[in-house]
C-alpha cells in the first residue's frame, strides 16, 4: 500500500556536500572555489586563509572567520568595499555583503557574496573552472546559475538537483531552495554599476539549517 | 492522544441507540457499542473483547468494520501492545481504501512505538511525496506533518535533521507546546545545551501541565528549570 521510503529519493538525483575538512586557501582562486560550494567551507577556510594584504578584512565569527560587516539585518551595513580588489581569475572583487530578511508567508532569504567589475557573462565566464559542479552553472535568463533544493527531513547535507522551482517562483513551504549565481547587481548603491558572485538560501531556512551552513551568523537571527 | 475522535462520537451515537435492545442481531451490534463505552472508560481489556465480538458477530459494511479496528487500534496503543495496534489500524486503513493522511500519521506514530522508526519515517514521507496534507491532497502541511516527521527521524538519531522539522512545524504553529519538547530533545542530542534550555523553558511556559509526565519533569529538572 505504501510506496518505499526513498521514493522521492529514488527518483531525484541528489548532490551531498562535501564533508571533507576545509583545505588551507593560499590563493584568491582557492577561495572562491570554496565559496561557490555554498556552505560552511568557504568560513571555515577563511580561518587560516593566506589573502593578498588590503583586500579582505575578517573577523572572527564563533568558531570561524567572515569577511567584516556591521550586521546581515541592518540596511546600510551589509557591505565591505575592499580597500585593494581581490584578483579572482582576472575577476576584480571589490567588495563583500551579506545580508538576511525574513518576507511574511514566502519565507526567509540570505543572501553572501562578492561584487566584482565586469559584465555577468565576463565573470561567470572567467570563474565557472573554479566554481564546483560547474556543469550545472548555467544561464537562466540575464545570470548565470547553480541552483538545488532541499526538502525539510532530508539528509543536512543532501540536495536535490531535479523538482526546483525556477527563478521569480517562491520557494514552497517545507522547502529551501540553494543558489549560486552570478548576477546585475542592485540598482542602487553599493551594488548597482557591478556584477554580484553570490550564494542565497531562500525559503523555510531554519536556525538547525544555519548552524550548518552559516556558521558565521547567530543561528537564530531570523527567528 | 492521535485520535480521531469525531469518527468516534458519530460511531458512538450510532451504536449506543442498539444498546440493552433483545433482538439477537441488536444485541450482538451492541458490542459495537460496547467496545467504544469501555474504551472511554479506559477499560481496554474490554473493549478488546467487545471489538472483537462486534467484528465476529456481526456483518458490518466496510466503513464500519474500518471505524471498529481503529478503535482496536487504538485500545491496543493504550495497552502498549503496539505491534498489535499496527495490523490493527493497517486492517482499519485498508479497509477504509482511500489514502487518509492523518490515519498515515497516526500509524507512523505506532510504528514508532513498536520500534520501527524507518517504517514511522517512510509513513510521513509517503504523505509528503504525494502532498498529502493534514487536510487533504494539495492542502500544505502543518504542525502534525513536521511534529511526527521530526519524531520519526529523532527515533533514527537524525537529530539535525529532526530539529528542522520541529523549527518548521513551529512556525506554523508557535505556540505548540510539545514541538519545543521534542526539539529540544534533538537538540540535547546533538550537545547544544543553550538551544535545549531555550525550548525546554519555553515548553514549561506554555505546555498544558496535566499532561507533562515524570519522564518530562525530569528533562526539565536536569536542565534546572522549574516547572511553573
Amino acid at each position: 500500500m505504501f510506496r518505499s521510503v526513498f521514493f522521492g529519493v529514488a527518483l531525484l538525483a541528489v548532490t551531498a556536500t562535501s564533508t571533507a575538512q576545509a583545505q588551507t586557501v593560499n590563493t584568491p582562486e582557492q577561495l572562491l572555489t570554496e565559496f561557490s560550494r555554498c556552505d560552511a567551507q568557504f568560513f571555515e577556510s577563511l580561518r587560516d586563509a593566506q589573502l593578498p594584504a588590503g583586500t579582505l578584512r575578517l573577523s572572527d565569527y564563533g568558531s570561524v572567520k567572515a569577511p567584516t560587516i556591521m550586521s546581515p539585518l541592518q540596511e546600510g551595513g551589509t557591505y565591505q568595499e575592499f580597500e585593494h580588489p581581490l584578483i579572482v581569475n582576472g575577476v576584480r572583487m571589490v567588495g563583500y555583503y551579506n545580508q538576511a530578511e525574513t518576507i511574511k508567508s514566502v519565507g526567509n532569504f540570505l543572501f553572501w557574496g562578492f561584487v566584482a567589475d565586469g559584465s555577468p557573462q565576463e565573470v561567470a565566464t572567467k570563474l565557472k573552472p573554479l566554481i564546483v559542479d560547474n556543469a550545472r552553472f548555467v544561464s537562466q535568463g540575464n545570470a548565470i546559475a547553480r541552483a538545488e533544493i532541499r526538502r525539510v527531513g532530508d539528509p543536512i547535507g543532501q540536495w536535490r538537483t531535479k523538482g526546483l522551482t525556477g527563478p521569480g517562483v517562491a520557494t514552497p513551504f517545507g522547502f529551501v531552495d540553494r543558489v549560486l549565481m552570478v548576477d546585475t547587481g542592485d540598482k542602487a548603491p553599493p551594488l548597482a554599476g557591478h556584477t554580484t558572485v553570490f550564494c542565497s538560501l531562500q525559503g523555510t531556512v531554519t536556525a538547525p539549517l544555519l548552524q550548518v551552513y552559516r556558521p558565521d551568523l547567530n543561528a537564530h537571527l531570523l527567528d | 492522544m492521535n485520535f480521531r475522535w469525531p469518527a468516534l462520537i458519530a460511531c458512538s451515537v450510532i451504536l449506543t441507540g442498539c444498546a440493552g435492545m433483545q433482538n439477537p442481531q441488536r444485541a450482538n451490534l451492541a458490542h459495537c457499542g460496547n467496545q467504544f463505552k469501555a474504551y472511554k472508560a479506559q477499560s481496554y481489556p474490554l473493549a478488546l473483547q467487545e471489538g472483537d465480538l462486534c467484528l465476529k458477530e456481526n456483518t458490518l459494511t466496510v466503513s464500519f468494520q474500518s471505524l471498529v479496528y481503529a478503535v482496536q487500534a487504538e485500545t491496543y496503543s493504550n495497552l502498549k501492545r503496539f505491534p498489535e495496534a499496527v495490523a490493527a489500524k493497517e486492517k482499519s486503513m485498508q479497509l477504509a481504501g482511500k489514502p487518509d493522511p492523518r490515519a498515515n500519521l497516526d500509524l507512523s506514530a505506532m510504528y514508532r512505538d513498536a520500534g520501527n522508526p524507518k517504517k514511522a519515517l517512510e509513513l510521513v514521507q509517503y504523505n509528503l511525496d504525494n502532498e498529502l496534507g493534514e487536510a487533504g491532497k494539495g492542502s500544505g502541511f502543518h504542525m502534525p506533518t513536521y511534529y511526527h516527521l521530526g519524531l520519526a527521524l529523532t527515533d533514527l538519531g537524525q537529530y539535525r535533521e529532526a530539529a528542522e522539522a520541529f523549527s518548521t512545524g513551529l512556525q506554523r504553529q508557535p505556540d505548540y507546546a510539545w514541538g519545543y519538547y521534542a526539539r529540544g530533545i534533538a537538540y540535547d542530542h546533538l550537545g547544544d545545551r543553550a538551544d535545549a534550555k531555550a525550548d525546554f523553558t519555553k515548553f514549561s511556559q506554555i505546555v498544558d501541565k496535566k499532561y507533562v509526565m515524570e519522564e518530562h519533569k525530569a528533562k526539565l529538572a536536569d536542565y534546572k528549570i522549574p516547572m511553573p
